[in-house]
């Protein structure tokens, strides 16, 4: 009884403070709420710490194993285990810190970030693949949907409203008011969908947190 | 600044000859000659609804050929009228409103209940023309935000509709809820993986647990992890926030133990790793081509990595059901995945996969509040059109 009522008070405590510090400004709350905000960044913090382990158990696992690819898990540890020492290090030691010019910032501005980079950039690929499957035309939906990514296309570029005059006004109707409209019809299902949650949540109906 | 000084020094050396050192000179010490005027109308106004720690102050600028000699506006605070006044902040020269508020980090403090003074002034760079002093202000706390009333009416509604039809439910009313096949396919899909001998492969979105999303996405991952347990199904959860890491093992660890095989439970199943979004989309695909999981199933908050993932397995042929409440990358989804979980369809996957009346009650909540926000937006629209705006004066949040 205690393991399934205790989370579930401390849910409810927490989420009723955040509840009623939305309505009322006094001090009293708004501190109070403040400092459980707080609280959160703190544990947070400590989070990393039980994240890198789950890195290093899953990848040294996977090499003790010698699953398929673990020679890339060594890759994942050595790479984890050198930015991690020398974002440790002193600064005063020369090669720690993460000021400009240490070796940590270099490795993450010259090997993070392309990589980085890299993968965003795959998503034009992505997309281009994804949008010839969505514009084949099999049924009349699909024709209509061809058809308005037409005109919304040739609206965005000038070689597009040379070709169709009107189209870039078309293209800004659409967007504007077509896409708008069903847009903002599926936000207010979210929201309520999340307040209903939240408040399922608050009250221990549904519990993503703790034993049954 | 070495360049800027080195650079006047050369422009007064080459202008020696042309202008002599006397005429340099009055042009470098210049003086503000045009007379400077004060601000007019400066009134200090308590912040309403607010800690008590808030006060407003606004005041007419003089005519535009005193606004071009100022410098900035300068504001003075006194709890006499006679003073001493004491200078707690200044503005830029246009600016016509300041918020005088308490920060503990500056150690400034607005005091509730205490009577406050202000002057206003105006300054070029030389001399300042101050303000006649403001009429007292006292700041006062608020015990309620009077503003937000708006808000608090509409979710004491939608609350009780939500307690309603828990209760109406769980006296047995019939509640139908329309069928959702992308939950559907999750008994099957699992199946399929099952029989493929492949992995189950689960995403919880790539956000904090503070997220609604990730924190309802853990509730449908219990309900997933007991299909797979049923089914000795292997299941990877790939996570993109350490502090989802505990969240996800103990829902996973949860799941084997309301399935009754807790011995399936391995700590390999949750995997972590980055926070970095690319290097998470990076990581997952590469998951998905070199483990070739069966069934992809994304349920979370999912921001430009939705369609990395849902390419990569498309690629792979996997069946793949998704979800999410980040309305742009629903296209995304829409177009790679098999199932795609719309909206609000995410949040309601609990009460169609458990048919618990504790929770099929606030989805049909959740549907009468929609007839009655479509019936404002109707009723609002005729109103505005009239030019009665009575409805957007009420929901104004203040």
């Amino acid at each position: 009884m205690a393991r399934r009522s205790i989370p579930t008070a401390i849910a409810f405590f927490f989420g009723a403070m955040m509840v009623i510090n939305y309505f009322v400004p006094w001090g009293w709350f708004s501190e109070r709420a403040n400092t459980v905000q707080e609280w959160g960044l703190i544990v947070v913090s400590f989070a990393y710490i039980l994240g890198a382990l789950n890195v290093f158990r899953v990848h040294s696992h996977k090499i003790q194993r010698k699953e398929t690819d673990w020679r890339f898990s060594i890759v994942t540890i050595v790479a984890m285990l050198v930015m991690l020492t020398f974002g440790l290090l002193p600064q005063k030691w020369g090669i720690g810190g993460m000021e400009h010019g240490s070796p940590f910032l270099w490795m993450f501005n010259n090997m993070y970030v392309p990589m980085m980079a890299t993968m965003y950039s795959l998503l034009a690929f992505f997309i281009a693949s994804a949008a010839f499957r969505a514009f084949k035309v099999r049924s009349l939906e699909a024709t209509l949907l061809a058809a308005t990514a037409v005109v919304v296309m040739l609206g965005a570029v000038p070689l597009g409203e040379m070709l169709l005059p009107g189209s870039a006004e078309l293209r800004t109707w659409i967007m504007e008011t077509l896409q708008n409209v069903g847009k903002r019809g599926i936000m207010i299902g979210v929201a309520l969908g999340a307040i209903s949650t939240s408040l399922k949540i608050i009250l221990g109906i549904e519990r993503p947190y703790g034993r049954d | 600044m070495q360049r800027a000084k080195l650079s006047l020094f050369v422009l007064g050396l080459l202008l020696v000859p042309v202008m002599g050192f006397s005429q340099i000179d009055s042009l470098l010490n210049r003086q503000p000659t045009e007379s400077l005027e004060p601000v007019t109308n400066l009134n200090a106004v308590d912040r309403a609804n607010d800690a008590g720690h808030m006060i407003d102050l606004s005041w007419s600028l003089p005519d535009n050929a005193s606004i071009a000699n100022i410098q900035e506006i300068r504001i003075y605070r006194s709890t006499s009228p006679s003073g001493p006044f004491v200078q707690i902040g200044s503005t830029i020269p246009t600016a016509t409103k300041y918020t005088d508020q308490q920060d503990l980090k500056e150690k400034h403090n607005v005091t509730t209940g205490q009577d406050y003074y202000y002057k206003v002034s105006v300054y070029n760079g030389v001399s300042e023309s101050m303000s006649a002093v403001s009429k007292v202000v006292t700041p006062e706390k608020s015990y309620f935000n009077w503003g937000r009333l708006n808000v608090f009416i509409i979710l004491a509604i939608y609350f009780g509709l939500i307690l309603y039809f828990i209760q109406a439910s769980r006296r047995g009313k019939e509640l139908f809820i329309r069928m959702l096949p992308g939950l559907e396919a999750l008994e099957e899909s699992v199946g399929r993986a099952t029989e493929m001998g492949k992995p189950v492969l689960y995403m919880p979105g790539i956000d904090e647990a503070n997220n609604i999303q990730t924190l309802y996405s853990m509730v449908i991952l219990r309900h997933v992890t007991q299909l797979v347990a049923e089914y000795e199904t292997p299941l990877i959860v790939t996570v993109g926030k350490a502090f989802v890491v505990p969240l996800a093992e103990e829902t996973v660890r949860q799941g084997y133990m309301d399935a009754g095989r807790p011995d399936l439970y391995n700590q390999d199943i949750v995997r972590y790793y980055s926070d970095e979004q690319f290097a998470v989309a990076a990581a997952v695909s590469g998951v998905i081509v070199r483990e070739k999981p069966a069934t992809n199933i994304y349920l979370g908050s999912f921001y430009a990595e939705s369609l990395i993932l849902a390419e990569t397995g498309f690629l792979t042929g996997a069946i793949q059901i998704a979800g999410t409440g980040n309305i742009h990358q629903l296209p995304f989804f829409v177009v790679a995945c098999d199932y795609t979980l719309i909206g609000e369809e995410f949040y309601a996957a609990s009460a169609y996969l458990s048919d618990d009346p504790k929770l099929i009650g606030p989805l049909k909540a959740a549907d009468w509040m929609k007839i009655l926000t479509i019936a404002f937006i109707g009723i609002g629209a005729i109103l505005e059109t009239i030019g009665i705006p009575l409805f957007s004066q009420l929901l104004t949040i203040k």
